[in-house]
């Protein structure tokens, strides 16, 4: 698959820079690829090691977006999802879920808890996951 | 016909019936040079039984008041006590007592032949015989009170040894069990009031014949245990046997009672050549038998395996998911890294590592494209594919797919002609990631063994029931051979295995499996080879 040039891409679209991303992510390296990525272009990145330092975060900063890993310790993302839903404050923040695990039943499961798409980690560069990522930005 | 002689009859056919069964369970006692105690001894008692029972006949069909012989005959019926001696022997070994088993059945024998002895010799047990309303009836002498107590003591060992194994047994051997065992206890007690509880009260004995009848719902329903349940043994070896055996008899005393030497010859001849005849024809069935035993035993053998073999095959089957999955992972950040070098985020680099990069890179995504096939192909094992129907555009699918590849097809300097159909087709029911699947992996394919020339799509939506995706290539094209491997599980073409090893030889085989699960078809068509390929997707479009 060939590798699109993201800086003629993003630099059309000033109005979502400076947007605020919260990666929930267990994976040190994974989470801090992404951070390089997203930071580079202009977006401000927090990043949570476990659901439950996730929703903190959330409540605190009130991210525009959240990028959400399913396996994780202490409840993986589908208890993030659920513990989302049960708070008002955060509930309309847009999660998509993104994770290398693709069972179809907890692709219904976060679906029916909200998530806005479920993303396949292998299938995507951090510049292919802006792209796909940037319709929930607007 | 008298009555009495009737009657006798009657008793000679349960003791026809009796001995039968006796042979049927020596037969089944003996397998393979082991003798299993517990059968053979039930064989005993099935024997004694006939005995008893043909003793009895004798006392009706010889019936003559005043006779000497009357009284005889009535005395060889205690012969039948020899019954109780393995009776109880059987059931200790049943029910696996066997503790000194060996000293009880010897005294319980020596037991029972005092009393036969004394009861055939003397008058301590007989004093003599009767006829009273139509019964013959046993007069008592003054040891038979002795005899008697015998006989009850050991039934009620017999019948408690008998409750003791059934209350300890599993539910499904008690359902085994459950004829045979509802035989013998009828038998005993029906022996308890008929030998022990009448003659004790009345001193005499008028109902002795009756056992003898009543031994035949015992015969029975142990029969009926054995063909029920195979439990000791098969009855059509035994019946062939018989039969021969009477038949060579019906000759041989045939031939004996010839007149002339002549006649003698030529029956014994037939006699000879039948009984010949007879031992093939039992040997055949046992082998028959036995083959057919040693069959179900192998079924259930294979059946075990194959269970066994199921769950191994879910194993792999797991285990190819779940390495999957982990794998994923460093893939994702070499493929995140690489891409993130090659945008430039951390720096320039010169052009001659840019290029070995992206062919890091596109191994790294070769690497991924196949765990996807292992992926799917897992999950169409185990049964987890589902297929998602949505009204939706095979037009706009291709396009996509088209799309995905077009920088993949201008690397090699292919071209992708897309022919689209005039008028629009209609939107129909499909798993759209499926179909999309299925075209990506068929147009993956073409490029892959296209090295010049071009690929070209088209969809035909001729009789509204179908809708059928062309896809022609210009490329090394296939034998016949490799067109009836080529939608199985890890095959490849020739050309797939001497040259690019790139993908996992998964790829049509998912396509087919995705496809069938619309009920619908993909095939291939080669000229032959460098004649190119074109490849048919048939989506039915009545689809629920």
């Amino acid at each position: 698959m060939a590798i699109k040039n993201k800086r003629e891409k993003t630099a059309g679209k000033p109005d979502i820079k400076g947007k605020k991303i919260l990666i929930v992510e267990d994976d040190a390296l994974l989470a801090g690829m992404y951070k390089d990525k997203f930071i580079k272009e202009g977006f401000q990145i927090s990043v949570a090691e476990d659901p439950e330092k996730g929703l903190e975060i959330a409540k605190k900063e009130n991210p525009d977006l959240i990028i959400l890993d399913i396996v994780m310790p202490k409840g993986g993302g589908v208890e993030f999802l659920k513990r989302k839903q049960e708070n008002p404050s955060i509930l309309p923040i847009p999660t998509v879920v993104f994770s290398n695990y693709d069972y179809l039943t907890i692709q219904k499961q976060v679906e029916k808890l909200g998530a806005k798409d479920y993303l396949i980690k292998s299938n995507y560069t951090p510049s292919q996951l802006l792209e796909k990522i940037k319709n929930f930005l607007k | 016909m008298e009555l009495t002689t009737l009657r006798g009859i009657g008793l000679f056919l349960s003791a026809f019936l009796n001995f039968f069964l006796a042979f049927v369970l020596w037969k089944k006692s003996r397998k393979n040079g082991e003798i299993r105690k517990d059968i053979f001894h039930l064989g005993l008692v099935a024997f004694f039984s006939g005995l008893y029972a043909f003793c009895s006949g004798a006392t009706y069909f010889f019936w003559k008041p005043d006779s000497v012989y009357s009284v005889l005959f009535y005395k060889s019926t205690w012969l039948g006590v020899l019954m109780l001696p393995s009776y109880a022997a059987f059931t200790y070994y049943f029910a696996g007592k066997l503790n000194r088993i060996k000293l009880k059945i010897f005294l319980l024998y020596l037991a029972a032949t005092l009393i036969c002895f004394f009861a055939l010799t003397t008058s301590l047990f007989v004093k003599g015989v009767d006829f009273r309303n139509y019964n013959i009836v046993g007069l008592n002498g003054p040891l038979d009170p002795l005899g008697r107590l015998f006989i009850f003591y050991v039934i009620i060992i017999g019948i408690s040894n008998l409750f003791n194994k059934y209350t300890e047994s599993e539910k499904t051997v008690r359902l085994q069990i459950k004829y045979f065992f509802a035989g013998i206890i009828i038998y005993s007690i029906a022996g308890l009031a008929l030998t022990t509880i009448i003659p004790f009260s009345t001193r005499t004995s008028p109902y002795y014949d009756v056992l003898a009848y009543i031994s035949l719902i015992w015969v029975a329903l142990t029969s009926y245990a054995i063909l029920r349940h195979h439990l000791f043994f098969s009855l059509k070896v035994i019946t062939a046997e018989i039969f021969s055996t009477i038949i060579s008899l019906a000759l041989l005393i045939n031939a004996l009672l010839s007149k002339t030497s002549g006649e003698f010859v030529l029956k014994f001849l037939l006699f000879l050549i039948i009984s010949f005849f007879s031992i093939l024809l039992a040997k055949s069935v046992l082998k028959e038998v036995e083959a057919k035993e040693l069959i179900s035993k192998m079924a259930g053998e294979l059946q075990k395996v194959n269970i066994e073999l199921q769950k191994l095959d879910r194993i792999k089957t797991e285990f190819m998911s779940i390495t999957s999955h982990q794998l994923r992972t460093p893939l994702t950040a070499i493929k995140g890294y690489i891409s993130m070098i090659l945008e430039g985020d951390y720096g320039p680099i010169p052009e001659n590592i840019k290029e070995k990069m992206e062919i890091v890179f596109e191994s790294n995504e070769n690497l991924i494209k196949i765990l996807n096939d292992i992926l799917n192909i897992s999950r169409v094992e185990m049964g987890k594919m589902k297929i998602e129907l949505k009204k939706s555009s095979v037009e706009n699918i291709i396009s996509e797919v088209i799309e995905e590849f077009k920088m993949e097809a201008e690397k090699k300097n292919l071209k992708i002609i897309w022919f689209k159909p005039k008028n629009p087709l209609p939107k129909i029911n499909i798993d759209e990631n499926k179909i999309k699947q299925i075209i990506t992996n068929i147009l993956d394919n073409a490029i892959r063994y296209t090295s010049k020339g071009y690929i070209e799509i088209t969809v035909e939506n001729e009789d509204s029931r179908v809708i059928i995706i062309k896809v022609r290539d210009t490329g090394e094209g296939m034998t016949g051979e490799e067109i009836a491997n080529l939608f199985t599980s890890f095959s490849r073409g020739e050309a797939g295995v001497q040259k690019n090893l790139k993908g996992s030889g998964l790829g049509l085989y998912i396509a087919r499996k995705f496809i069938e699960m619309h009920n619908g078809k993909i095939r291939a068509e080669s000229e032959g080879k460098n004649m190119g390929s074109t490849f048919y997707i048939e989506i039915p479009i009545l689809l629920k």
